[in-house]
């Protein structure tokens, strides 16, 4: 019996712990971008090269990862009398809890200096959709504490029901167990949902992703549900007269859905202040889709949410609604793209670069 | 609820600690047969009916040639025992495949038919234990054992749950003793069976299932592929079935070692075999023995003419291949290693000076070719698909070149492979053993926790379905 002591355990157990998170530590540090994923970890390792020379990330959802070419946006404040060179680090469905994490990574990263970060996340922050759950780059930002954010966002979700809010803490949990444990980081088969989109570097290798550009690779077999994402916005494509008719209802007001949630607001407001603390220049800009934003819109009128660029209002900039600049209801073709970032430079310059 | 998976660490977990806490030896075995019930129930409740009437019926036969002395009686017992376990077997594994066989013979001949199939489900594990309780029966008729006179021990050998959904197939006469012996936590080798269970887990979860995204990929459109692809998937698809079927036995007597009882041994390195006799004394040892011990001996073993002994053994390969899937292509893959072992008894029996002087080396890698092209037989989708591939594996020309396989893993493959061989070395192999068994706690827990931080992160986090299951 002398095997199932309690100093038999201990002695086996904690230099069993001991054991593992070396290990784990280890290759965490030296074997990171592939446990970020396709998605996040080429796109971390070119900034990581070019740490030295950037001066604006963009950071956000794919508003962020499909909108902003930093090539264009460097080009126009630089016409401006601006040097600044920028980094677009958005990928498609990023939350304020996974972009607050990808800053607390960035913090660590030398040499240090006051950067600026333009945010653009996607709303509903707890939601985890499931054939997301287990993708690379979802498991790679469910550190202690972002889950600990996460579970405090949805005790304010006041909207979903308890069974909804419990089921949504769960896969996050599940998440974080896998984040800790390292579970089949590095398996052959490992992809899932987020692993299959895009390449995110983008043709340019600077992050911009046109929709265009998107639409054209052609997802593994084994991505079904991404392939169906590709098929619904091909067919969309294929119509332009309904993209056309939507659009216009957009722009005349009609009430769209959408998924925002209460606690949005405390997510992005929390996603603000974490990277004020860290240093960063935060502005949040809120893209040209109407439909999403309201909560947050209102947050942002009442001044609680800092530094704000606005695009999302048709009356204001009706021409980023025009049908001939949309890819579809929530995405700008690459022509309007190219505008909006011309539009976003523009901005940034006059109202927070001209700023004493 | 597969072995690799969360929650049936879980339920192990608890199974373990109830067992160990209860001191009552008939309550020990009423509560393994509970959980077995409900380790099998996970996948389909309604095929547990097909248990109880094999276990009962077997009851009934065993007790009824205890009593009987009468040589006709005990045959039409026996006989009894037979037709309804292997009637089972018969209906819900092969119906489907003899009367689609009829069909297509029928209308061949051009009499057409209206016979048609149940598309029944196939129950899983049910190959494994009604060969296990044929093997009851079988043995009771010889008097090579005693029929059982406690139900519930009869129920537990046959349900059992480490090996009854995939084995190994446990001879009565290996198992029933061991019910009739206390169990005592002490001698539950609790830390060879940690071991065993963790390197079958690697096995199965590290290698085999890292290694079937490359594989299905492959028999999905093998036309597409080169004929060094086709030739690296049969490699690594040897690889990746040994590691899954090894894998999972390995697991199943490491967790009848948590609790004390002891499995056979059904693997023994069969790919560093260098015949197809010396494969199969290695691979699936327990499904060989019994097709050897109740199959091919009673046919006539080798006690008869050349030609009687050759016929045996085509006999027994081809219902071995049978065994493995309701299929032509299992028949015939059968009936390959039938002939392969007809001429290397032949050759070996005939040529013993060849024999002697043909080098090691060289059998090995003839029959490593040889291996690697039955490979290509039993994973294809479909007959024509095997005998197409079967019949270009040396002609580059008709294969494609539209997809490849990453050449890479032929380094992944020779890494594994010499892994396997260094695992096999006597003495590597006990001193390994030998320091688990003695190492002190902290050493062990290390170890264990850094392997575990190590080969975590290559453990696919969706587990698949074990091979041997569809058997």
């Amino acid at each position: 019996m002398r095997r199932l002591s309690i100093p038999f355990r201990l002695s086996f157990w904690l230099p069993c712990l001991l054991g593992f998170a070396l290990v784990s530590g280890g290759m965490e540090r030296f074997a990171r971008a592939p446990f970020q994923g396709p998605q996040l970890g080429p796109k971390l390792e070119v900034l990581d090269d070019r740490w030295a020379q950037v001066d604006v990330i963009f950071l956000g959802s794919s508003q962020i990862a499909n909108h902003l070419d930093p090539e264009i946006f460097d080009a126009e404040l630089a016409r401006r009398g601006h040097s600044l060179t920028s980094f677009n680090l958005g990928l498609s469905g990023m939350r304020p809890v996974e972009a607050e994490q990808i800053l607390r990574t960035l913090t660590g990263l030398e040499p240090r200096r006051e950067r600026w970060v333009l945010i653009d996340v996607e709303p509903d922050a707890t939601r985890l959709h499931q054939e997301n759950a287990l993708a690379r780059r979802v498991i790679s930002w469910h550190d202690a504490a972002a889950v600990w954010r996460v579970l405090g966002l949805l005790w304010q979700t006041e909207e979903l029901p308890w069974s909804k809010r419990l089921e949504r803490a769960q896969a996050h949990l599940k998440a974080m167990v896998r984040h800790y444990s390292g579970l089949g980081r590095l398996a052959e088969s490992p992809q899932f949902g987020f692993d299959y989109y895009t390449p995110s570097l983008g043709p340019a290798g600077n992050g911009f992703v046109p929709m265009e550009w998107a639409l054209s690779f052609e997802p593994p077999e084994r991505a079904s549900d991404f392939r169906s994402l590709q098929a619904r916005r091909k067919k969309l494509v294929d119509d332009p007269d309904q993209l056309r008719r939507r659009a216009r209802a957009i722009v005349e007001g009609e009430a769209v859905a959408g998924i925002e949630k209460g606690s949005d607001v405390a997510a992005v407001g929390q996603l603000m202040e974490t990277a004020r603390r860290h240093g960063w220049k935060p502005v949040l800009i809120l893209g040209p889709r109407k439909q999403l934003t309201e909560q947050v819109t209102m947050a942002v009128d009442r001044g609680e949410l800092g530094p704000t660029l606005r695009f999302n209002d048709p009356q204001d900039f009706p021409w980023l609604f025009d049908p001939d600049l949309r890819f579809d209801l929530s995405h700008l073709n690459a022509e309007g793209a190219q505008r909006y970032t011309e539009l976003v430079a523009e901005t940034f310059a006059e109202e927070l670069l001209a700023a004493p | 609820m597969i072995f690799t998976e969360f929650r049936f660490f879980l339920f192990a977990a608890v199974v373990w600690c109830v067992f160990w806490a209860m001191s009552w030896e008939r309550g020990r075995k009423l509560w393994l047969l509970v959980a077995s019930y409900f380790f099998y129930a996970a996948w389909d409740p309604r095929f547990l009916v097909l248990i109880w009437i094999s276990t009962g019926v077997d009851y009934a036969v065993g007790r009824a040639l205890a009593v009987t002395t009468n040589p006709r009686h005990r045959r039409l017992w026996l006989l009894l025992s037979l037709t309804s376990n292997l009637g089972l077997l018969g209906v819900f594994k092969y119906y489907d495949f003899f009367i689609e066989s009829a069909v297509v013979f029928l209308d061949f001949l051009g009499l057409g038919s209206s016979l048609s199939t149940l598309s029944i489900i196939l129950p899983v594990g049910i190959s494994f234990y009604t060969f296990q309780t044929l093997s009851y029966t079988v043995d009771v008729y010889r008097c090579r054992l005693e029929a059982e006179r406690s139900l519930l021990n009869l129920a537990l050998f046959v349900g059992f749950f480490p090996q009854l959904v995939a084995g190994p197939i446990v001879r009565a006469s290996e198992f029933l003793p061991q019910l009739k012996i206390p169990r005592r936590l002490e001698d539950s080798h609790f830390r060879w069976g940690a071991g065993l269970f963790a390197v079958g887990f690697i096995k199965k979860a590290v290698v085999s299932d890292n290694l079937a995204p490359i594989v299905d990929t492959f028999f999905a459109h093998p036309q597409e592929y080169p004929l060094s692809s086709a030739w690296l998937v049969s490699m690594l698809y040897g690889v990746q079935i040994y590691c899954d079927f090894s894998g999972y036995s390995d697991m199943a007597i490491g967790t009848a070692a948590f609790l004390g009882y002891r499995l056979p041994d059904n693997f023994y390195y069969p790919l560093l075999g260098s015949s197809p006799r010396a494969f199969w004394q290695r691979w699936h040892i327990s499904l060989s023995t019994w097709l050897r011990d109740y199959l091919y001996i009673p046919l006539g073993g080798s006690r008869g003419s050349s030609a009687r002994t050759y016929i045996n053994l085509m006999i027994t390969m081809v219902l071995a291949g049978l065994w493995h899937g309701a299929g032509w292509i299992y028949v015939l893959w059968g009936g390959i290693h039938g002939v392969a072992l007809t001429l290397h008894r032949a050759w070996r029996l005939n040529l013993p000076g060849l024999r002697r002087r043909t080098p090691r080396w060289l059998s090995f890698l003839l029959f490593q070719v040889f291996l690697g092209w039955t490979w290509f037989f039993f994973r294809a989708h479909s007959l024509e698909e095997g005998i197409w591939m079967c019949l270009h594996v040396f002609n580059p020309l008709v294969w494609g070149s539209e997809r490849v396989v990453n050449p890479l893993w032929w380094l992944a493959f020779l890494l594994l492979a010499a892994i396997h061989f260094g695992s096999s070395r006597p003495h590597l192999r006990h001193a390994v053993i030998g320091w688990h068994e003695r190492a002190p706690a902290w050493q062990l827990g290390m170890v264990w926790g850094a392997g575990a931080g190590l080969l975590l992160p290559l453990i696919p986090v969706d587990p698949q379905p074990f091979i041997y299951f569809q058997f």
